[in-house]
This record gives C-alpha cells, sequence and structure tokens, in this order.
C-alpha cells in the first residue's frame, strides 16, 4: 500500500503539484496518466524519494518514505526508466545484478538469480554476455525491467517503460507486463502519457492534469463516467464507448431465457467480443454459454449499445 | 594496420638505441658537422638524461592527475558544483602564463634545479586533464545517473563504479595530451639546471653546437612519439573494453595482436 497525504511540490515558488492524495493498493498495477507536465513522473519520483515533496507525506505499507535512507529504500523499489538507462560499460548480466550486488548478495545466488529474472523478463541466455548497445530497444527495455526485478522488490515504478519503443514491440512488452504482474502480485506504479496503454494495463487509473488527480478509477470507472471534459477529451472523446465494451463482460447484459441462435458467445467474453462477433455474423442476437458450455441466455445487440452508454 | 604495427617498434628500438649509445653516433655528427670538435654531448649519459627527464615527466604528471582528478570531480558534485565557472576559468590562466615565465617566478622561491621545473610542469599539465574529468563527468548519460540513483547507489558508488569508468576515456584523453606536453616543456627545466633531455639542447645553443641540439631533440622527439603511442594502444584497449566487444570482432583482434 503506497499512501500520498496531501502532498504538494514547489518549483520557484509556484505549486507544480497537489496537493495530492492518493493511495495505491498492495497488488494493483496503477497508471498515471496525463499530458506532459502534468506532474506523474514527478508524482513516481517520490515514491522511492528521487524527488521529495515539499509537504505532506508519502508512506510505504505505513512507514513514512523520508523515515528511511533513500538508498536503502530504493534498493528495495524496482525502477524503470524510458530509455532503459543501462549501464553502457556492463554486460547485461552485471546490468541484472546491479541491486543483488549493491545488497550484497553471495555469489552464488547472484548468479542464479540473473539466470531467473532473466527467464521472467524473456531474455535469452546468449544476451546475457553482451554490451547493452549490442541490443535492440526492445531487448534493452527487457534487461530493465529484469534489472529492477532483480532483487525481488515488492514494488516496481516505471516511468514511460515503453515510450521509446516501435508500436509491435510497445504491444508485445504490454502483454509480458500485464503477464508479469498478473504472476507476481507485485505492486506496480507506471506513469505514461498514452491514455491506451494505461486502460491496456491499469487496474487503477489516475488521470493527472495540472499537477492534480481529475479523476481515479477502474478504467471501466473512467472510461463509463469521466468527470470532467478534460477527462473525456482525454480517454478518447467518443471513442471512449468502444473502449468501454472491452471492460464489460457479456453477464453484465445477459438475457435470461434461450432464445435460440446458431452463434454463441461465452458469459465471460467482453462486450467488444460479442459485437465484433455480430457483426461477422450479420446477427443482432446471441446465445450465451457458461464456461462449461450450458446455454444461460442471449445476448442482444440494443443492450450492448445501451451498455455502451454506461 | 599494418604501418602501425611496423613502425611503432622500428621507432622503439631507434630511441633504445639513442639512448644507450649515442657516443656510437660520434661518426655520424662528425661528418654532418665537420667544425665541430665535440659532435657528441657527453657530460651526462643520454639513458641518464631519458630517466631523468622521465622522472620529471612522472612525477608532476602524476601529481597534476591527481590533482585535477580531485578537483574535477569536487566540482560535478552537488557541493562543490558552485565553484565549477571559477576553477574552469582559473585552469585556463594557468595555461596561458608560459611556462618559462613559470620558472622564472619559481626560481626565487624554489631555486635552481628540479623543484620549480617540477612545478612548472605540475602547473602546466592540469587544465587538460580536469578539463577531460569534468567534460567526461558531464557525459555520463542522465539517464544512466538517473538509473543508478533510482536503483539505490550511494554518491560514492556511483562515483567509482559508474561515473568515472564512463568517465575514463575522457580523462585517459587529458593525462595523454598532459604527459606529451610535459615530455616537451620538460626541456625548459634544463634552463635553470634540471637535467633533462633538454639539457644539450639548452648547452647546444648556448654554445652553438647543432649536434647536441639535434641529439637533445631526437631523443625527446622519439620520446614523446612513443608514450603516445602508447596512451593511444591504452585508449584502445579502454574503448574495447566497454563499447566494441562484439563476439563478431573476436577473430580480427586476435588477427590484429598476431601481426605484430
Amino acid at each position: 500500500m503506497i499512501e500520498f497525504d496531501a502532498v504538494e511540490k514547489f518549483y520557484a515558488g509556484q505549486r507544480v503539484l497537489g496537493p495530492l492524495s492518493l493511495s495505491i493498493p498492495q497488488g494493483a498495477l496503477c497508471v498515471l496518466v496525463g499530458p506532459s507536465g502534468c506532474g506523474k513522473s514527478t508524482t513516481l519520483k517520490m515514491i522511492n524519494a528521487l524527488i521529495t515533496p515539499d509537504a505532506g507525506s508519502i508512506r510505504i505499507n505505513a512507514q513514512p518514505v523520508a523515515s528511511h535512507p533513500a538508498e536503502e529504500l530504493r534498493r528495495g523499489i524496482g525502477y524503470v526508466i524510458q530509455s532503459g538507462g543501462l549501464f553502457p560499460h556492463w554486460r547485461v548480466r552485471d546490468n541484472i545484478a546491479t541491486v543483488p550486488r549493491l545488497l550484497h548478495w553471495e555469489k552464488a545466488r547472484v548468479a542464479a538469480r540473473i539466470n531467473e529474472v532473466a527467464e521472467i523478463a524473456a531474455i535469452h541466455r546468449a544476451l546475457l554476455d553482451r554490451f547493452p548497445h549490442q541490443l535492440s530497444g526492445g531487448q534493452q527495455q527487457r534487461v530493465g525491467v529484469a534489472r529492477a526485478l532483480a532483487a525481488d522488490p515488492d514494488i516496481i515504478l516505471m516511468d514511460e517503460p515503453f515510450g521509446a519503443l516501435d508500436p509491435v514491440t510497445r504491444a508485445a512488452l504490454q502483454k509480458e507486463l500485464a503477464r508479469l504482474h498478473h504472476n507476481t502480485g507485485k505492486t506496480i506504479v507506471l506513469v505514461t502519457h498514452d491514455m491506451d496503454e494505461a486502460l491496456a494495463l491499469g487496474t487503477t487509473i489516475v488521470v493527472m492534469r495540472k499537477g492534480e488527480i481529475a479523476q481515479s478509477g477502474t478504467p471501466a470507472e473512467i472510461l463509463a463516467a469521466p468527470r470532467s471534459d478534460f477527462v473525456r477529451d482525454f480517454v478518447g472523446g467518443a471513442d471512449a464507448a468502444m473502449k468501454l465494451l472491452e471492460f464489460r463482460k457479456v453477464r453484465e447484459v445477459l438475457r435470461g431465457g434461450a432464445e435460440s441462435c446458431d452463434h454463441s458467445i461465452r458469459t465471460h467474453d467482453t462486450l467488444r467480443s460479442a459485437l465484433t462477433e455480430m457483426m461477422t455474423t450479420g446477427r443482432s442476437i446471441l446465445t450465451v454459454q457458461n464456461e462449461s458450455g450450458a446455454i444461460v441466455g442471449s445476448i442482444h445487440v440494443e443492450d450492448i449499445v445501451g451498455a455502451s452508454k454506461r | 594496420m599494418m604501418r602501425v604495427g611496423l613502425l611503432t617498434p622500428l621507432l622503439a628500438l631507434a630511441f633504445v638505441a639513442l639512448a644507450l649509445f649515442m657516443p656510437a653516433t660520434a661518426p655520424f655528427f662528425h661528418w654532418l658537422f665537420p667544425e665541430n670538435p665535440r659532435p657528441v654531448f657527453l657530460r651526462a649519459s643520454f639513458l641518464e638524461l631519458t630517466l631523468a627527464h622521465a622522472e620529471l615527466v612522472l612525477i608532476s604528471a602524476g601529481a597534476a592527475t591527481a590533482f585535477a582528478l580531485g578537483v574535477g570531480i569536487f566540482v560535478t558534485r552537488p557541493a562543490g558544483r558552485e565553484f565549477l565557472p571559477i576553477v574552469g576559468a582559473l585552469a585556463a590562466v594557468g595555461q596561458t602564463f608560459p611556462p618559462a615565465a613559470v620558472l622564472a617566478l619559481a626560481v626565487p622561491a624554489l631555486g635552481y634545479g628540479e623543484a620549480p621545473t617540477l612545478l612548472a610542469l605540475f602547473l602546466y599539465s592540469i587544465l587538460p586533464i580536469l578539463e577531460g574529468t569534468i567534460a567526461g563527468l558531464h557525459a555520463v548519460p542522465a539517464d544512466v545517473r538517473e538509473a543508478a540513483d533510482g536503483l539505490g547507489f550511494s554518491s560514492a558508488t556511483k562515483l567509482t563504479r559508474i561515473e568515472l569508468p564512463l568517465a575514463a576515456p575522457y580523462i585517459l584523453a587529458g593525462v595523454r595530451t598532459s604527459t606529451i606536453i610535459a615530455i616537451g616543456t620538460a626541456t625548459i627545466g634544463s634552463t635553470i639546471g634540471a637535467l633533462s633531455l633538454g639539457s644539450p639542447i639548452v648547452e647546444g645553443l648556448a654554445a652553438e653546437n647543432t649536434a647536441y641540439v639535434l641529439q637533445g631533440a631526437l631523443v625527446v622527439a622519439l620520446f614523446a612519439i612513443l608514450v603516445d603511442r602508447g596512451f593511444e594502444l591504452l585508449e584502445r584497449r579502454l574503448a574495447r573494453q566497454s563499447r566494441s566487444e562484439l563476439p563478431a570482432s573476436r577473430p580480427r583482434r586476435a588477427a590484429a595482436a598476431a601481426a605484430p
């Protein structure tokens, strides 16, 4: 649990951030999203004390961040930055081993851990003995993630981790990050200016603007009920309705009674795939099956349209 | 590559031969300057001169490296950053002082001989190393520094493990420049009584013995070229360690190593 309590930051007498209160539950993948200069990176860097707040406090598991020596705190929190920030004079293996070595782990333990996280981050063994400049951007970023994971921290901070990558690599790494979050249950705080990335990854989304929180909530909440015009525009305006279908399940608009139809869909599918199925088959009604394949009802196109409005 | 591979050992051979057996060149210089009754400088052996010269350079460049590194590190830390402009200006002014003037000013304080020469060489060697250190530390990419901070490096560990190794090529280039300049400048020390390869030059100029001047200049030039080549090899090795360790380049390197 990461808690911000009335945190403020000033530059040259001007308040650039806050007062900001926010709590990020254990195991969340919290995405801070907003336009450039909205304070999302500043917020992130306060969690590992790279930036100190001028007012208010930040607590991790009820412990104030300021009560730990900064270096000790940071060794316990994974950190990934946009360009990777790999140490160019160290091989991939040594880059990954950075924090375990700072923590004076035994040699054998470090070596074992390098292989372990390389596997988690899908880094091919042959790359371990290369230097960073010999890797592609996507590979470098994998190493950045592996380095952040190496000492098995509970919290990982990621500052625009996929911002410098091409769309294909970016999508692949997003998928892997979602998988990694799902498998490890770590608390991840990720900064991006890309709302689609936020929607694709976040369990919690914090939309920021001009140093303040414009809205926070689950992706579905923010898509369904943007609190201001800014948030509405930022989540994609009219397109938000389509995006929302991604977060709604068939079971939410299920009608009882089995209408017979030769095309079916399952209860845990998204409304978006239901709509796609309707469009490809030309039906406006689909039969709905539960997980074990039994028919439990039907879904109608007008219900999907209704759901997209909220 | 071939040219370098052959030339350097040849120059080294010439240097060693001249330092050890300069008197053997007497017939050549006698032929060159038939009027000259003493065609070879004999007051001290050229080996002795070379060693004295090397000592002057080693001590002054060593001290200047330690000093400039310390100052360069200090003015790039948060605590010393405000001194950066002043230090840069001071070092630049130090460089504009002619070494002969430094010698003239140092003699009353330090007397004749090695001490004022060392002082002049030391002062003269600081700027390139200082500039290299500052440029090198500034050239450490911001994201690398941020990553080091974010991962929990202490500032001392960050300096020794990340910043200095990455700045090393710049620092080494500064040391190289300083050392080469010092090898040339150390000859001036002989005007105030320090023994160096400048001794035959100074004596030759005073006694209008061009042969002495040639002999001193030849050995100094060879010395400077060889030391410069040494630094180049060191720089290449340093670059190889971090930047170009491509698996594909391994066979080529092995071939290059076998060439000389």
